[in-house]
């Protein structure tokens, strides 16, 4: 008897010895799984397809760096701040919901906030952001490569996609994703070296100040893409910031129902002496309130502006100012 | 005891005969609650496309129930592999290639799937041998080599849709074509995009000749398009309309520095922007044609580099 009780409690020594070593060890999964009918409780099971979890956040923690999380059932997920290499994921046919409000926000601003590692590669694919009175639907404080594919950012108060960096050599690809109803479009900017941006097929509407806005030191190629209804301009490569240079090449795009369609502006005072270029082939710009093809050097700076004739830039208020028609190869 | 023994001999004899009798279905099903056992029916579905293969019939499909990860594969017949919108089916490898492809003169669709790496995973879909492949609308990520890869010996078929391929440690997309005389790999590319890879973006080796159309290269570490000969009387010929080029070493390069075969690149309405060097044409045998002034190839470090020949809509090059 004494021996099967000295066995008991051997055994619950290794019993709890084991359950330590399992917390300790903070196992994760590579893939893991959301669905409106998880719960967050279930990362004990590292949110896995039987066994989902509720919110992006939750499911975060259990999901090894560089995996994604998948999400199962359309719905409402919550706002989430993305610290390591991590793909999120909404299928096609699945309605991937993050709305904000000022309760909810990361920071009481943001939908999804970026703020991960000089070298981590962040994906997110499929989600629709919504805000009800809150900032940003995708604010990049830190990343080392973001894909943006598939998403719909509506409805907020600041820019719907804020890539506001202070390292150098970041790279951002955005694709196929609608921006529309925001207090701007997509920024891309960084306060250190350049940040090089790719975004093709996407569309940026109605949206209270710019469509696409390539700020001081970044370089943006973006082509198949749509900027209309925008209270500001619709294309703009603006260095603002002595010493500055930002350069912005369209093809492909349309410009339609702007202020400006397309415009690259060098110098703002009281910073002047900034660089801006503007390039643009086989696009168009028709309906702005103001110009079509624009470049402003204000003060010191200096703006350039470089068509490929090719382009249709007609029935704006005015259609040209300050362009250069270059020659393609 | 007799009579057990003549009960398992029944049974044995009934589950022979079903084995048998068990032939291989045009359509098969996979779910992340399937088991692979079975003939893969709705129904029952199976748990890895691997398994699911074994069951079906040469140009039949296998489709993917639910959403969640289905395994690496290797296909050698024609086949289509379909993840339908609504359905994430992932394929993930932790070590060699993800997906692999040696099937002869076969038929092979892979649509909608996502296929991605972790650990030691090596490619992502890698083909030795086929005779007409289609990628549609999949994505390959993260591989330590190169996320799609056709090194071939034989004329092949190949076609690549709506297709993005990212940070790859090694090259984005590479076709190898065979080198043999009167071989080559046919080769469309339709809105594909390879973003942010260690090497090149788009490169194309051996007997091929390929079209690109609306297919983007960006922020990869190596050339966003290139085109290279290899062994002697092998021509690679490549055209691309209204491709996008930015951010990579070299934008557009064709090259005759290896081998002594012919390469040839022809752009029309591109864009080179923010390359190191824009249009690059180098070595004797390697010709680089545009469709003059259409291309916009401006703010590379470089826009032009070697010999590049600009051509008429309505000239013959």
């Amino acid at each position: 008897m004494l021996t099967l009780r000295f066995s008991l409690r051997l055994f619950a020594l290794v019993l709890f010895a084991f359950t330590i070593a399992t917390v300790a060890s903070a196992q994760t999964a590579q893939r893991t799984f959301v669905s409106t009918a998880g719960s967050d409780a279930n990362i004990a099971s590292l949110c896995s397809a039987a066994n989902p979890c509720r919110s992006f956040t939750a499911a975060q923690g259990v999901t090894t760096a560089g995996g994604e999380i998948i999400a199962l059932t359309s719905g409402g997920y919550g706002p989430v701040e993305i610290t390591k290499a991590l793909q999120i994921t909404a299928p096609t046919g699945v309605y991937v919901a993050i709305t904000a409000q000022p309760g909810t926000a990361i920071g009481g601003t943001d939908a999804i906030r970026i703020s991960a590692g000089s070298s981590d590669v962040v994906v997110l694919r499929g989600l629709t952001l919504n805000s009800l009175g809150v900032a940003s639907g995708i604010n990049v404080t830190s990343v080392g490569t973001l894909h943006v594919e598939n998403c719909v950012v509506n409805g907020f108060t600041q820019n719907g996609i804020n890539v506001n960096l202070t390292a150098d050599g970041s790279e951002v690809f955005i694709k196929d994703t609608i921006v529309r109803n925001n207090g701007g479009g997509i920024f891309i900017t960084t306060s250190t070296g350049t940040v090089r941006a790719s975004i093709n097929g996407c569309r940026s509407e109605n949206n209270v100040n710019d469509g696409f806005l390539a700020y001081n030191r970044s370089r943006v190629t973006i082509s198949n893409s749509v900027a209309s209804g925008n209270g500001n301009s619709g294309f703009y490569a603006l260095s603002d910031v002595s010493g500055t240079t930002t350069e912005m090449n369209a093809d492909h795009c349309v410009a339609s129902n702007n202020p400006f369609g397309f415009v690259a502006v060098g110098g703002k005072p009281p910073d002047s002496g900034g660089t801006a270029t503007m390039r643009v082939a086989r696009s168009t710009a028709t309906n702005n309130t103001d110009t079509g093809f624009a470049a402003f050097g204000i003060s010191f700076g200096s703006a350039v502006f470089e068509s490929l004739g090719d382009n249709l830039v007609r029935g704006n208020n005015l259609n040209i100012y300050g362009v250069t028609v270059v020659t393609g190869q | 005891m007799t009579k057990l023994r003549f009960l398992l001999a029944a049974l044995v004899l009934c589950f022979c005969s079903t084995l048998v009798a068990q032939a291989q279905i045009q359509r098969t099903f996979v779910s992340t609650t399937g088991t692979d056992a079975g003939n893969c029916v709705p129904s029952a579905p199976c748990r890895s496309f691997n398994y699911a293969l074994t069951q079906t019939a040469a140009g039949g499909e296998v489709l993917a129930l639910t959403t969640g990860g289905y395994g690496p594969m290797t296909i050698t017949q024609s086949v289509s592999i379909i993840s339908p919108d609504g359905i994430y089916a992932g394929i993930t490898a932790f070590s060699g290639d993800a997906v692999t492809i040696n099937a002869p003169g076969e038929v092979v669709v892979l649509r909608g799937l996502n296929i991605n790496r972790q650990g030691t995973g090596n490619i992502g879909i890698t083909v030795t041998a086929v005779g007409v492949l289609h990628v549609e609308r999949c994505v390959v990520s993260g591989f330590a080599s190169t996320g799609i890869r056709a090194l071939l010996t034989a004329s092949a078929d190949i076609f690549i849709k709506e297709t993005i391929v990212r940070n790859n440690a090694g090259s984005g997309i590479s076709i190898i074509g065979p080198t043999g005389s009167g071989t080559v790999a046919r080769v469309s590319m339709v809105n594909t995009r390879s973003e942010r890879n260690g090497s090149t973006g788009f490169s194309f080796l051996g007997n091929v000749e390929g079209t690109l159309d609306r297919c983007l290269s960006s922020g990869n570490t190596g050339i966003g398009f290139t085109v290279a000969t290899t062994a002697s009387g092998t021509v690679a010929e490549v055209n691309a309309e209204s491709c996008v080029a930015s951010n990579n070493s070299s934008g557009f390069l064709v090259t005759s520095s290896t081998g002594g075969g012919t390469a040839r690149l022809r752009v029309a309405r591109s864009v080179a922007t923010n390359n190191i060097t824009g249009f690059r044409q180098f070595g004797t045998t390697s010709v680089f044609r545009v469709l003059a002034g259409t291309n916009l190839v401006e703010g590379n470090g470089t826009d032009k580099d070697g010999t590049i020949t600009a051509v008429g809509t309505d000239t013959n090059p």
